[in-house]
């Protein structure tokens, strides 16, 4: 009896339920199907997927279906009264109860008026501005979400704050609207790992103190485990999963969401006991045995990096975008590279491909210096990969021939063919017949494959990865980092691996470099590092691994 | 799917109409019904008959056969001008935007100093002092047009050179001029080639226009912009002498006008499926 009274209770109480709904767009085959939950005060409920699962166009239909034109073809969602828009006439303030947060940063705000400005003209637009009273209560907010210094907050302007700051001005005006609802779409994909927990932080927050409920979007595990109180697994539209997130992340039911959660880089807490889809992938990993395999044969690295310089202008302001960086890697080793945004270590990875010149320092491939300008032979040797798979191949040029178009620029004649690439995608795990599509008709995996298939096509020596992983999928990442690894061990190839992702990096790397604002803080073999950090900045980024 | 459909067939319909214009220019001598240079002193200023479609004007010439051997002289000369500017202007351009450095400063000052002329004076000044002609009216136009091609190639060529696929190739080992022609070149052509479709109605204008001032083709050559010249002066009297070559010039360049419109909507349509 008393269950049947706490489910009316609940079902009174709940802001937004959505019940066997079916989305799509115009006429074409439903995004979303079947989908229903609901959603009480005070909760966060996290909607987790891959992108192309149908997430952001259920978000879509929560807020305005008809201003996206997002067809609600079957089922229904149901908003709490006050939640409803009541008079859409009357503009702004049909969005009372639900406040929205972007992905991007940038996308809330005007980046030359002043957040003063702004806010008084949105709190107007909402009926709730009241001269100084709402400035004081403004400052209140700002206080109590640890923005500190509001005053001189407002009077700045977007475009002098960070991403995160952006986004952390954003939650609190936001929440000034006194919403019972947000939406939050990947709030933190665009930040830096540090600035992400501070914006999470920030949303926990403001349920703590205003009893917010939040439906949270996102394709991070990890960002979902800090955060939700339910999760639901989102894939091809459907929810194959919908639990508390003790359940899901402990126990999960659904074959996918096991993928998911194994595929999720984790910081192996123990060097001698490692786990998940990447272990075993870090073959020198213990200090010992790599001792043992590099003391006799092979003792020079096949590339060194010394004392690497590089410096831009900027107006009057002179930017050190890498200063003495130097580190070496012996064959078949993965090197790390980590740090945020504006590190300088892509700065780093360009230079030793060759793409920029370096202001000082040397970079030894196999013991000689090389110089400034790359031979072939040079090209030849040092393979890159980078971020955007897509973008890296010409988009008029079949797949096969732009790997075709390397061999025949680097190689001598008779160590390729027309027929080798079939052979070779099939290493990398693409069938042969993608060899004759173009770049668009591949998902963003089989084009990083692609991609790994034209730099191993040539017989590198070092593969430079530029945050080959960041533009795809975690179970997709988990594939190639796979694959990647596997190569490297059967080719001896020395893998230089940039990301920003440091459990990513620790999951395979040997040696991990940590970069922050063009300088080398920390340089330690991975165990080291994860065990002992010995800088600030370190711990810092250790700290910020949304653990799963 | 269906916009793309709508858009080739638009493309479709006047590339025909285009092509319809060149071979009746080319095959003009043999489709005048009369000696487009004869002069008559029985006809003069006829109004349009059976023998004289478009009738006749001041000298007696046929109108008709005067505006077929004008398309020719208009056409041919637009279109090949519009091919040697872009042509030319392409390339530096590309140059300008992939090697930067001394020559890119050098052109594109030299580019900024022949804009700073208004086109049409600065042509009008340099056909006035080469003298008339066909020759020097193309000179004249030349000498500016180039430099609309140039920019728009540059600023193409450098957004497209910090591409990934760029720099991939560039770490493929391929040379600067294999960059350039083989992986840059396709990729910005469909803009370029937009622009220059564009710029052949605007051509023939400018021709017509330096034409009517004396400076284009020289008489008895038949030429739209000469022809509206010599005939405005009894108007009223013979208004199909000025109205026929008019009616042909703005056929002439709308055709090319939409066909520049609709490669351009196809090539949007196209950039939009492709992503």
């Amino acid at each position: 009896m008393g269950g049947t009274v706490k489910k009316n209770d609940e079902i009174r109480n709940r802001l937004i339920a959505a019940e066997h709904l079916s989305l799509s767009y115009g006429s074409a085959a439903p995004v979303v199907s079947d989908v229903s939950f609901s959603i009480v005060p005070g909760e966060i409920f996290c909607i987790v997927g891959e992108s192309g699962s149908g997430k952001s166009t259920l978000l879509k239909a929560i807020m305005n279906p008809e201003e996206f034109g997002v067809r609600i073809c079957g089922g229904e969602i149901q908003n709490a009264s006050f939640l409803m828009r009541t008079d859409r006439k009357k503009g702004r303030g049909k969005d009372a109860g639900i406040g929205m947060i972007f992905q991007n940063p940038g996308a809330s705000f005007n980046p030359v008026r002043t957040y003063r400005k702004q806010f008084q003209e949105t709190l107007k637009s909402n009926g709730l501005f009241r001269g100084e009273e709402t400035w004081q209560e403004v400052l209140c907010m700002l206080d109590s979400l640890g923005l500190a210094d509001g005053g001189r907050i407002l009077d700045s302007c977007p475009y002098e704050m960070s991403g995160g700051m952006n986004q952390r001005i954003a939650i609190a005006l936001t929440m000034l609207l006194r919403p019972r609802l947000i939406l939050a779409d990947e709030p933190t994909s665009a930040l830096d790992v540090t600035l992400q927990e501070q914006v999470l932080d920030e949303l926990l927050r403001a349920r703590e103190l205003y009893g917010t409920a939040i439906l949270l979007v996102t394709h991070n595990l990890g960002v979902a485990a800090k955060m939700a109180d339910r999760i639901a697994v989102m894939r091809e539209g459907r929810f194959v999963e919908c639990q508390s997130a003790e359940n899901v992340l402990h126990s999960p039911e659904d074959s996918y969401t096991k993928e998911l959660l194994a595929a999720v880089p984790r910081i192996p807490q123990n060097t001698s006991k490692s786990q998940s889809v990447f272990s075993g992938s870090r073959p020198e990993g213990r200090s010992g045995e790599r001792k043992e395999k590099y003391a006799g044969s092979c003792t020079s690295p096949i590339l060194e990096v010394r004392h690497l310089e590089k410096s831009y202008h900027q107006g009057r302001r002179d930017i050190h975008a890498v200063q003495d960086i130097s580190f070496s890697v012996h064959e078949g080793e993965f090197l790390g590279i980590v740090g945020e945004s504006g590190s300088g270590k892509s700065t780093v990875l360009r230079q030793i491909a060759g793409l920029e010149k370096p202001d000082g320092g040397e970079i030894l491939l196999a013991g000689e210096a090389l110089a400034p300008k790359r031979t072939k032979e040079d090209y030849r040797r040092m393979q890159t990969i980078f971020q955007e798979p897509v973008s890296s191949f010409d988009p008029r040029i079949r797949i096969g021939k732009s790997i075709l178009e390397n061999q025949k620029n680097l190689c001598r004649k008779n160590d390729f063919s027309e027929e080798v690439s079939g052979e070779l995608l099939k290493q990398t795990g693409l069938s042969a017949d993608l060899r004759d599509r173009y770049p668009s008709q591949l998902s963003g995996g089989q084009c990083q494959r692609a991609a790994i298939s034209r730099a191993i096509a040539v017989h590198p020596k070092v593969l430079l990865c530029d945050e080959i992983t960041s533009a795809l999928d975690v179970s997709v990442q988990a594939r190639i980092i796979r694959l990647l690894v596997r190569l490297a061990r059967e080719k001896g190839m020395a893998v230089v691996f940039v990301s920003h992702d440091i459990a990513l990096v620790s999951a395979i790397c040997s040696h991990i470099l940590v970069m922050k604002d063009g300088a080398c803080v920390e340089y330690q073999e991975t165990g080291k590092l994860m065990e002992h950090p010995q800088n600030e900045y370190t711990r810092q980024l250790l700290g910020a691994v949304l653990q799963v | 799917m269906a916009l793309r459909k709508k858009a080739k067939k638009r493309t479709i319909f006047f590339a025909a109409l285009a092509l319809l214009l060149l071979v009746v220019s080319i095959l003009a001598p043999w489709l005048c019904p009369n000696d487009p240079n004869a002069t008559n002193a029985l006809y003069l200023k006829t109004a349009p008959c059976r023998q004289f479609p478009f009738g006749t004007d001041s000298l007696g010439r046929c109108v008709f056969s005067r505006v077929l051997m004008g398309a020719r002289t208009s056409v041919f000369s637009a279109l090949l001008l519009v091919a040697v500017t872009f042509l030319i202007g392409t390339v530096l351009g590309m140059l300008c935007g992939f090697y930067g450095g001394a020559l890119d400063t050098i052109v594109m000052r030299l580019a900024d100093t022949m804009l700073a002329f208004p086109q049409m004076v600065f042509a009008i000044a340099v056909a006035g002092i080469l003298g008339g002609g066909m020759g020097n009216a193309m000179a004249a136009l030349g000498i500016t047009g180039w430099t609309l091609y140039a920019r728009l190639a540059r600023s193409q060529v450098l957004a497209m050179k910090k591409e990934p696929y760029i720099l991939a190739a560039k770490l493929g080992g391929n040379s600067g001029a294999g960059i350039l022609f083989r992986h840059i070149l396709p990729n910005i052509l469909p803009p370029l080639l937009v622009n220059a479709t564009t710029q052949i109605g605007v051509t023939m204008m400018d021709f017509a226009g330096l034409s009517f001032l004396g400076l284009g083709v020289q008489l008895p050559n038949a030429e739209w912009g000469s022809m509206i010249n010599e005939a405005r002066g009894y108007m009223q009297l013979a208004p199909w002498a000025v109205l026929a070559p008019g009616a042909a010039m703005v056929l002439t360049v709308m055709i090319f006008n939409y066909l520049g419109d609709s490669v351009q909507d196809l090539m949007d349509v196209k950039a939009k499926e492709y992503g």
